[in-house]
């Protein structure tokens, strides 16, 4: 897939490819897609996930899911991960993808290209209404990785720090995050301290807008 | 009295909005609400006795289970939060509800705490099985099904005490339907308290999540915290550190850091379990004159479901005198190139698939680490096998048939193909 690139912020972006390798596709859909817990046939329709099962590598259920990967970088709507004992500089960071579905996607930068590793509904969001999911995903991941502020009782972007995984030797460095941009959702730029916005219509915004995605 | 917030960052009134302008929710909470014909006969008047079934409101009005989700999550967070519901909104929501929303509502949260019941049945699997970040995802999963099965019994419970100061009698239909959510309740809280859940729970305090959850909350709900929130997590997330820490000094020269199942590094650190009777075979250096060379010895059977990570914090004389040659642990399977940094390694299997099964050897570290081949030699008792893989990346990969998936690893071998270096580990 031919896709804009996370790591710029020009609106042309760089283009990148993203692989799905075999193992990782296999996992995704025996594991996610079959899964009773997650509502991928509300996403892609019973008859094609049906068929994922019979027919492993089933090109029009990836042609679906690269077309949710390509909406989302398109946006961008996504997160940006790195641990340390990486390369911050590019090799070893991993994107996380919220899809206009509301599923997450994990995808891995690797010496050789980028690899989709993970795809999944967390949470509860596979048990929100259709139109529900992709408010419901943001809303977790601004909740689990940004910083709410009691005195203005807003959310804010995190300092660009590293945080220790307990129980780990990693440390995880989240880095970037970027959201839906223009007065809709998300943080007013990717400094440290800026405010998360969510306008009234932004409510609005996520529930229809899943054919109309733009920046402005 | 809570105090009443106009900031709403994560937009609940929003979903309160679009539930009360639905048809189907505005129809009930209107004063002249006509009923189907074939819907009214089961709970005409205010007898008590006659309550709707959750079954039947389903077939009756198809979309009563998606807006009175929506509207009592939303509105149950609006609660928790302080979040001010608009007067017109307000003046509905804070009366009591139409008993068909009532009764949808119950049997949503009943459903909701049931999802949550399953997950948290399979979170130890889930989480064995997952990549790096999913596993995670995994864990605050659970808390944020916890958050929302709270905000929506918060909004039922005051919905319960406006009846029951009606009715004045605890043996009524919605008295049942609250005992039956209570129940349901209680069997989430009997799956999710286990030790290894809690444990991996206690993942999430690393990130700022539970902190962020406590500063919204408002005071009335401030005061008594939910088991998530008031610190003991955190204190199982200290405790487990602590556990696995000491077991590392157990393990010396090098540690298991984090495996899949914390209970059980927990078991092995318990002293009266462990120090007489080690689990695994104590392993001791065969290291020749090769500086290129070191040897260890390992179980001859490996959990092919096991997800090690390992590293090596406390070096001993030895393995300084080895750093930067290589050198291994192995618990179940571990794998220690250099002194340091630390080399995160998993072994892997992926379901049964087109007849294979599929090993997975990972191995991180930086990119001088990632030019291997790796050997492994299997045995099958009468026989044996030997498979070759170069790590792609950080992964290598090797097809098993059904058959040779039941063969034990009798050795592993490293080679590093740009130095012609040597690495073995094998019984």
């Amino acid at each position: 897939m031919n896709l804009r690139s996370p790591s710029s912020s020009d609106t042309e972006g760089f283009r990148v490819n993203i692989e799905v390798l075999e193992s990782n596709w296999r996992k995704i859909v025996l594991k996610h897609f079959s899964s009773t817990k997650e509502p991928w046939r509300d996403v892609f329709g019973s008859e094609l996930v049906k068929a994922s099962q019979s027919e492993m590598c089933n090109a029009k259920l990836l042609d679906a899911l690269g077309q949710q990967v390509t909406e989302c970088l398109d946006l961008p709507l996504l997160i940006l991960y790195s641990c340390l004992g990486r390369d911050y500089a590019g090799v070893g960071r991993r994107w996380l993808l919220v899809l206009p579905c509301g599923a997450v996607a994990y995808v891995w930068e690797e010496i050789n290209g980028n690899t989709l590793r993970s795809c999944y509904f967390k949470g509860t969001v596979g048990k929100e209404p259709i139109g529900d999911r992709l408010r419901t995903s943001i809303r977790q991941q601004i909740v689990e990785f940004a910083v709410f502020n009691k005195t203005t009782g807003n959310f804010e972007y995190p300092e660009l720090k590293d945080h220790h995984l307990a129980g780990r030797d990693e440390t995880e460095r989240v880095f970037s995050k970027r959201f839906v941009s223009g007065g809709a959702w998300g943080f007013v730029a990717e400094t440290p301290g800026s405010k998360w916005k969510l306008t009234a219509a932004s409510a609005t915004f996520a529930r229809t807008s899943t054919n109309s995605w733009k920046e402005s | 009295m809570n105090t009443v917030k106009e900031n709403d960052p994560l937009g609940y009134l929003g979903d309160v909005e679009q539930a009360m302008d639905s048809p189907v929710l505005k129809s009930l909470f209107s004063p002249h609400s006509q009923l189907p014909k074939e819907f009214a006969s089961t709970f005409e008047g205010n007898n008590e006795t006659k309550w709707p079934r959750a079954d039947i409101l389903r077939i009756s009005f198809p979309n009563l289970q998606t807006e009175v989700a929506r509207f009592v999550s939303a509105v149950g967070f609006c609660r928790l939060y302080g979040i001010k519901v608009p007067y017109e909104n307000a003046m509905l929501i804070d009366h009591a509800w139409p008993r068909e929303i009532l009764v949808t509502a119950v049997d949503e949260a009943i459903s909701l705490l049931k999802f949550a019941t399953e997950s948290a049945s399979s979170l130890p699997q889930d989480f064995d099985q997952a990549e790096a970040l999913e596993d995670r995802d995994y864990c605050t999963s659970m808390l944020f099904l916890m958050m929302k099965s709270w905000a929506m019994f918060v909004v039922i419970d005051e919905q319960y005490q406006l009846h029951l100061d009606t009715v004045n009698d605890f043996n009524t239909p919605f008295s049942k339907l609250m005992n039956e959510l209570f129940a349901a309740k209680d069997a989430f809280d009997v799956e999710v308290q286990q030790d290894e859940q809690m444990c991996l729970i206690a993942v999430a305090t690393e990130l700022p999540l539970l902190e962020n959850w406590r500063n919204m909350l408002t005071e009335n709900y401030a005061e008594l915290l939910p088991w998530w929130l008031d610190g003991t997590l955190e204190k199982i997330a200290d405790t487990t550190q602590t556990t696995i820490e000491e077991s590392f000094d157990f393990f010396a020269p090098s540690q298991v850091v984090f495996g899949q199942s914390i209970s059980r590094l927990k078991d092995q650190s318990d002293p009266t379990s462990h120090q007489q009777k080690p689990k695994y075979p104590s392993m001791a250096s065969n290291s020749s004159e090769d500086d290129f060379m070191d040897y260890w010895k390992i179980p001859n059977e490996f959990n092919r479901t096991n997800k090690v990570r390992f590293a090596n914090r406390r070096k001993t004389q030895t393995m300084d005198a080895a750093a930067g040659k290589a050198k291994s642990l192995l618990l179940d399977i571990e794998y220690k190139i250099d002194g340091d940094p630390s080399v995160p390694v998993r072994l892997d299997e992926r379901a049964m698939a087109n007849g294979f099964w599929e090993l997975i050897i990972a191995l991180g570290g930086d990119q001088s680490q990632k030019y291997l081949s790796v050997v492994i030699e299997f045995d099958l008792g009468d026989s044996s096998f030997k498979r070759e893989a170069k790590f792609v990346l950080d992964d290598a990969r090797f097809q098993l048939t059904a058959d040779e998936a039941q063969a034990k690893i009798r050795s592993i071998t490293l080679l590093d193909s740009s130095e012609n270096q040597r690495r073995v580990i094998e019984r």
